[in-house]
């Protein structure tokens, strides 16, 4: 008979890259400071998600829909400003497919434009791929440019234009996704030519 | 529009003198093209226009070319 693989375990994350610190958010990273960027018309809008107003223990029990093995929520910290929490990725990691699926807000504004995105998620593509990950998968809406650029300016794939595929979260308009790929050996490329 | 035309849009978009974008600029060719810069010229170009644009046409614009050719 054979043996039941043990069943996998939460894993908590911990990656440096030169200027922000990523981690697994635990409850103590609940904040006001969070909270404020999810009633931010200008974070949200771009992800389509209206608007609202959450409490420390909302932001908690929201947390806690994330088991870290399957769906992870990482935090994103600057290094040069002691450690101060400026965003978050949540990720989708499919076990049989071994795909990771990104979403990212950068909640604190003064960041935008500032590469965050580019940096933190280079650490993430490598820590999953080093970990079973076979393709990085994302999902912009069309309309989102900054993503957009994020997707092209890492070297990811677009696959294909998803027509009317989301509702707008108040127009009720329907708003044209992207869909970024990314597969392990297309990224090492991508590393190993940046490495020249 | 032309090339030269196209390099004043993307300098605006980048902050930058029209002088300072080559003729092959693309994304990832100058550090100024972020993704914030990338929304502003998107949103010029559409200002040009004067419609938004659709998905398929704003997938493409990679280049100071494209800027050219989806503003002739």
């Amino acid at each position: 008979m054979m043996r039941r693989p043990p069943p996998p375990r939460p894993k908590l994350i911990r990656i440096e890259t030169e200027r922000f610190l990523l981690r697994t958010l635990m409850p103590p990273d609940a904040s006001e400071r969070w909270a404020s960027w999810l009633e931010d018309l200008e974070v949200m809008a771009p992800v389509n998600t209206p608007p609202r107003r959450l409490s420390r223990p909302d932001l908690i029990r929201y947390m806690q829909r994330f088991d870290n093995i399957s769906r992870v929520l990482i935090g994103i910290f600057d290094k040069n400003a002691s450690n101060l929490h400026i965003g978050l990725y949540q990720l989708d990691l499919h076990p049989i497919h071994k795909t990771a699926k990104f979403n990212v807000i950068v909640g604190d504004k003064s960041y935008w434009g500032q590469k965050v995105v580019l940096e933190t998620r280079a650490a993430l593509l490598d820590y999953l791929f080093r970990n079973g990950t076979e393709k990085a998968i994302g999902s912009p809406l069309a309309r989102n440019f900054p993503a957009v650029f994020n997707y092209k300016a890492q070297g990811w794939r677009l696959e294909g234009i998803l027509k009317g595929q989301v509702q707008h979260m108040s127009s009720r308009e329907r708003l044209d996704q992207y869909e970024f790929g990314l597969l392990k050996d297309e990224w090492l490329a991508i590393r190993k030519g940046a490495g020249k | 529009m032309s090339l030269d035309a196209a390099k004043s849009l993307l300098a605006e978009a980048l902050l930058l003198d029209a002088g300072s974008v080559a003729d092959d600029a693309r994304i990832g060719s100058i550090d100024q093209w972020d993704s914030l810069a990338h929304m502003r010229l998107l949103m010029a170009i559409e200002e040009r226009l004067g419609k938004p644009l659709d998905a398929e046409t704003a997938a493409g614009i990679e280049s100071v070319a494209d800027v050219a050719r989806v503003l002739a």
